[in-house]
C-alpha cells in the first residue's frame, strides 16, 4: 500500500532571502531579487542580471566563497529544514540532491591556476566531483542515512524529490531530505551566455518579447516523511508531495522538444502517480525559464494534458523573481508551490505584461492574485539531455 | 527472499577490451601489468552520425558505445518502456577544460556553445536516450569508487518497482590528465611501474584509466531459458549461501582499506572458501565503472562459463587462497567500496533451466 508523503519541514535561500517568511513576503508584495552583477570582470556579458542570494543571508562574496560557495547554502538550507521540521542534528534520514555543477567555481580556479602555472590547491580535488558537497554537508549536520547526489541539468532537485517520493511512499524508508543546490559561478552564465540564452535585462517568461534566462542561485531542502513516521512524533505537514513523473525526450541535447513530449508524458505519469486527473489540478507553476524554446514546449504540453480548461487554471513562473537556479530550480519551485498552497497566492510571472499571443489559453498570472483553495500545483522542471519532471504539490489533509 | 532483476544485455569499453567475449583472454594475458589508460580507438555505435560523434566528450562517445551495445544486445532500441541511470565520478573534465580555455584566451563571449553543451554532466545520458530512443525517464548520479554499483541498484530497484519495464545503467570515465594531476597532488595516484596487483604489498595509489560499461535489466520474470540474475543487497544478512566467487575493487586508493573490511566480513559468513578477484588489475581505476567492470566480469563467470585467475594475495589479509583459475561458479558477490567507506553489495547469481 502507497505511503502518504508529508512535506513537514522546508530551508530554502535564495535571491528573494531566506525562509519561509521572507520568501513568501517576497511573493506577495511581487518583488524579484534579480540584481545586475559583474562576474567576468567587466568584461561582455557584465553586467549579467542575476539572482543572488543576499548578503544578510551569505555574508561571502562569490569571489571569496568560490570553492565553497554550494556547501555553503545547501549546508544553510539543510540546517533550516531540520529546524523547521522540528529535528535535530544526529537524525537518521535518506538525504537526497539534485545539483548541476556543486562547486564548478572552484574547478574553474583550480583550471586557471594549472593553466598560469600556479600551484594548484590539492584540496580543489573536491571540486571535480559535485557530490562533495552534499557529503559535507550531511556529515556537517550529524545526518546518517543513504547520500545521493543528482545531475540531472535543471530538472536534478525534481528528481531528488521524485527519488526520494518513490522511496517514502514504496516503504522503502520513512524519512528523506530531499532537494537540490547550485551556487552561483561564472562558468554555468558563460556557458548559457555562449549558447545565447542569457538576457541583458530582467526574464520575461511567456511573453512576446522574451529574450532569455538569468541566472541564479538558490537551495532549498525538503523534509520528507510519510505519515506515519510523522504522526508518531507528532509532526504536522506543510503539504503532501502527492505524485511525481518523469520522461526523457530523446529529441535534442539542450533544447526542448517544441512539441512538448517530455513535459507531457511527465506531467501525465505525475498525475497518475498522485491518483488525480487534470480536473485535480488547481494551478501550475512552471519551469519557465523565458526561453523561446522552453516556454513553447511547456505550453503545448499543458495544452495537450489540460485541453480547454488550461485558460482556468492559474499558472506563472517564478524566474523573474528568483533567476534560473539550476539544479536548485525543482525543489525552489517546489518551495514556492507550498507557499502558494499555504498562502492562497498565485505568484506573479513579473516583467511579463506582454503575453506571447501564441500561447493562447495559458492563463499566466502577470501580478500577484489572491486565490480560494488550491488542492493541488503542478511543478514543472525541464533540463538538458532533454530530461522532464513534474511534481505534484497537495494541500495538506485538514485532520493532520 | 532478496529480490532480483535479469541481466539481458552487457556492453563496455575499456583501453584492453571492447567485448565481454574477449575479456577473460585479455584478463590472463596481463598478468597483472599496469594497465594501458586510454583507449585508442573509440567505435562508432551502429548508426551514429559522425559529426555528432565528433562534438561528443570523450567521455560522452565511451559511453554510447557501451549503452548502445547493451540495449543492441537487450533488444531495447527506441524503447519507451526503458529507463537510464548513469553514474559518474569526475565527468566530461577534457571538454570542460576546452571551454575554460576558450574562455580565459578569448574572453567569455568566445567560450564554446559545443563545448558547454557536450560537457554538462549528463550530457552522456542525453547522448544516450537520443541515439538509443529511451524515453521512460532517467537520471545521472554522481558518486566516487563505488558509484556504478549504487546505479546497478536504482537500475534493479527502478524495475522490481515499475517505474520501468527495462532500465539500462552504466557508468563511464574519461582520462583527463587535470584529473589525473590532482590525484597525483593529494599521492593517490600510483607513480611506479608494474607489477599493479592490491594487497601484493602497502597501498601505492591506483592507476588511473577510462571505460564505460552498461547493463540492462528486467524483470525476472521477462526472461527464459539461461539468465543472469543481479540482487543488490542491502546488507550481508541478505547473502543466502556462500558466494563462489568475490569480485573485490581494491585497486591501490584509500577505498581499499574498507574494501579490505567487507572482504573480511564476507569471509566470516562462509563456510566455504569463495576465490577472490579484482578488475582493477586490469581495467585500473575507472571510479563510476568500476563496479560495473566487476559486474561485467562477474556476468560472464556465469554467463559464458569463462575462467579468471586469482591472484595471490598478501597474507595480511588473513586469507590465503591459492592461486589458480575459477570454474563452474554459480554466485559471484562484488564488493564496492569509497574512499569515504560506504559500501555496496551486488549478488550475481544464475538460473539455467526454463
Amino acid at each position: 500500500m502507497a505511503h502518504e508523503v508529508w512535506i513537514t519541514g522546508i530551508g530554502v535561500v535564495s535571491a528573494l532571502g531566506a525562509g519561509y517568511e521572507e520568501h513568501a513576503e517576497a511573493l506577495r508584495m511581487g518583488r524579484s531579487g534579480l540584481v545586475p552583477h559583474e562576474l567576468f570582470g567587466g568584461r561582455e556579458p557584465d553586467p549579467c542580471v542575476c539572482g543572488i542570494v543576499p548578503h544578510r543571508c551569505m555574508p561571502h562574496s562569490i569571489e571569496e566563497s568560490a570553492g565553497i560557495r554550494a556547501d555553503l547554502l545547501l549546508d544553510f538550507a539543510l540546517r533550516q529544514a531540520l529546524v523547521s521540521a522540528g529535528l535535530g542534528a544526529g537524525i537518521h534520514a535518506d538525504i537526497i540532491a539534485g545539483t548541476t555543477l556543486g562547486n564548478m567555481h572552484g574547478a574553474t580556479r583550480y583550471y586557471s591556476n594549472v593553466r598560469e602555472g600556479r600551484p594548484a590547491d590539492p584540496s580543489l580535488v573536491r571540486h571535480f566531483l559535485p557530490c562533495m558537497p552534499l557529503a559535507w554537508a550531511a556529515r556537517h549536520n550529524g545526518i546518517a542515512g543513504r547520500r545521493l547526489t543528482v545531475c540531472s541539468a535543471c530538472a536534478s532537485s525534481n528528481a531528488a524529490l521524485g527519488l526520494a517520493f518513490r522511496r517514502i511512499s514504496r516503504g522503502q524508508c520513512s524519512r528523506a531530505i530531499a532537494g537540490g543546490f547550485d551556487a552561483m559561478s561564472p562558468f554555468v552564465a558563460a556557458g548559457f551566455n555562449s549558447l545565447r540564452l542569457i538576457s541583458a535585462v530582467p526574464c520575461k517568461p511567456f511573453a512576446r518579447d522574451r529574450n532569455g534566462l538569468n541566472p541564479g542561485e538558490a537551495a532549498a531542502m525538503l523534509v520528507l516523511e510519510s505519515k506515519e513516521a510523522a504522526a508518531e512524533r507528532g509532526a504536522r505537514p506543510l503539504a503532501r508531495l502527492a505524485g511525481y513523473g518523469e520522461a526523457l525526450e530523446a529529441y535534442h541535447y539542450t533544447r526542448s522538444d517544441p512539441r512538448g513530449s517530455g513535459t507531457e508524458a511527465a506531467l501525465r505519469k505525475a498525475l497518475t502517480s498522485a491518483g488525480a486527473g487534470p480536473d485535480a489540478i488547481g494551478a501550475i507553476h512552471l519551469h519557465g525559464t523565458g526561453t523561446e524554446a522552453n516556454d513553447r514546449s511547456e505550453y503545448v504540453a499543458c495544452r495537450s494534458v489540460f485541453g480547454d480548461r488550461l485558460a482556468f487554471i492559474p499558472a506563472c513562473s517564478t524566474k523573474s523573481a528568483t533567476g534560473h537556479t539550476f539544479g536548485a530550480a525543482g525543489a525552489l519551485n517546489a518551495v514556492l508551490s507550498i507557499i502558494s498552497i499555504c498562502e492562497r497566492i498565485i505568484p506573479a510571472t513579473l516583467f511579463s505584461e506582454n503575453i506571447d499571443p501564441e500561447f493562447a489559453g495559458l492563463s499566466i498570472s502577470t501580478r500577484v492574485r489572491e486565490t480560494s483553495v488550491v488542492e493541488m500545483i503542478a511543478s514543472s522542471a525541464l533540463g538538458f539531455g532533454g530530461e522532464a519532471s513534474v511534481v505534484i504539490i497537495a494541500r495538506a489533509p485538514e485532520d493532520a | 527472499m532478496t529480490q532480483r532483476v535479469a541481466i539481458t544485455g552487457v556492453g563496455l569499453i575499456s583501453p584492453s577490451v571492447n567485448s565481454v567475449r574477449d575479456m577473460a583472454a585479455a584478463y590472463a594475458a596481463t598478468e597483472g601489468r599496469y594497465p594501458p589508460q586510454t583507449v585508442n580507438d573509440i567505435p562508432a555505435p551502429e548508426a551514429a552520425a559522425p559529426r555528432e560523434l565528433r562534438r561528443m566528450a570523450r567521455l560522452t562517445r565511451l559511453a554510447l558505445y557501451a549503452a548502445d551495445t547493451a540495449c543492441r544486445n537487450a533488444g531495447v532500441i527506441s524503447s519507451p518502456e526503458c529507463g537510464i541511470i548513469v553514474g559518474l565520478t569526475h565527468g566530461t573534465s577534457s571538454l570542460l577544460k576546452e571551454f575554460h580555455d576558450y574562455w580565459f584566451d578569448y574572453g567569455p563571449q568566445m567560450a564554446s556553445p559545443v563545448a558547454f553543451s557536450n560537457g554538462v554532466t549528463n550530457a552522456p545520458l542525453g547522448a544516450v536516450s537520443k541515439h538509443c530512443g529511451l524515453t521512460a525517464g532517467g537520471m545521472t548520479v554522481v558518486g566516487a569508487e563505488n558509484c556504478g554499483m549504487e546505479t546497478l541498484g536504482l537500475a534493479a530497484r527502478s524495475v522490481i518497482d515499475g517505474d520501468y519495464r527495462y532500465c539500462c545503467a552504466g557508468g563511464a570515465e574519461e582520462y583527463s590528465q587535470l584529473v589525473a594531476d590532482a590525484y597525483r597532488n593529494i599521492g593517490w595516484f600510483c607513480r611506479e611501474a608494474p607489477p599493479f596487483l592490491p594487497y601484493t604489498g602497502p597501498s601505492r595509489g591506483f592507476g588511473l584509466s577510462e571505460g564505460s560499461c552498461f547493463f540492462v535489466t528486467a524483470k525476472e520474470q521477462d526472461v527464459r531459458g539461461k539468465a543472469v540474475f543481479f540482487s543488490p543487497l542491502t546488507s550481508l544478512d541478505e547473502l543466502d549461501g556462500d558466494p563462489d566467487v568475490i569480485l573485490s575493487g581494491a585497486a591501490g586508493g584509500p577505498q581499499d582499506r574498507f574494501e579490505r573490511e567487507a572482504i573480511a566480513a564476507v569471509l566470516a559468513r562462509c563456510k566455504s572458501r569463495p576465490h577472490i578477484l579484482f578488475s582493477k588489475c586490469f581495467f585500473g581505476e575507472t571510479f563510476s565503472a568500476g563496479a560495473l567492470f566487476s559486474a561485467a566480469m562477474a556476468w560472464d563467470i556465469l554467463a559464458n562459463g569463462a575462467s579468471y585467475p586469482a591472484y595471490p594475495l598478501d597474507p595480511d589479509i588473513g586469507y590465503a587462497h591459492p592461486a589458480e583459475r575459477v570454474d563452474g561458479a554459480q554466485s559471484v558477490l562484488v564488493i564496492s567500496s569509497s574512499r569515504s567507506g560506504e559500501t555496496f553489495f551486488g549478488l550475481f547469481s544464475k538460473r539455467s533451466f526454463g
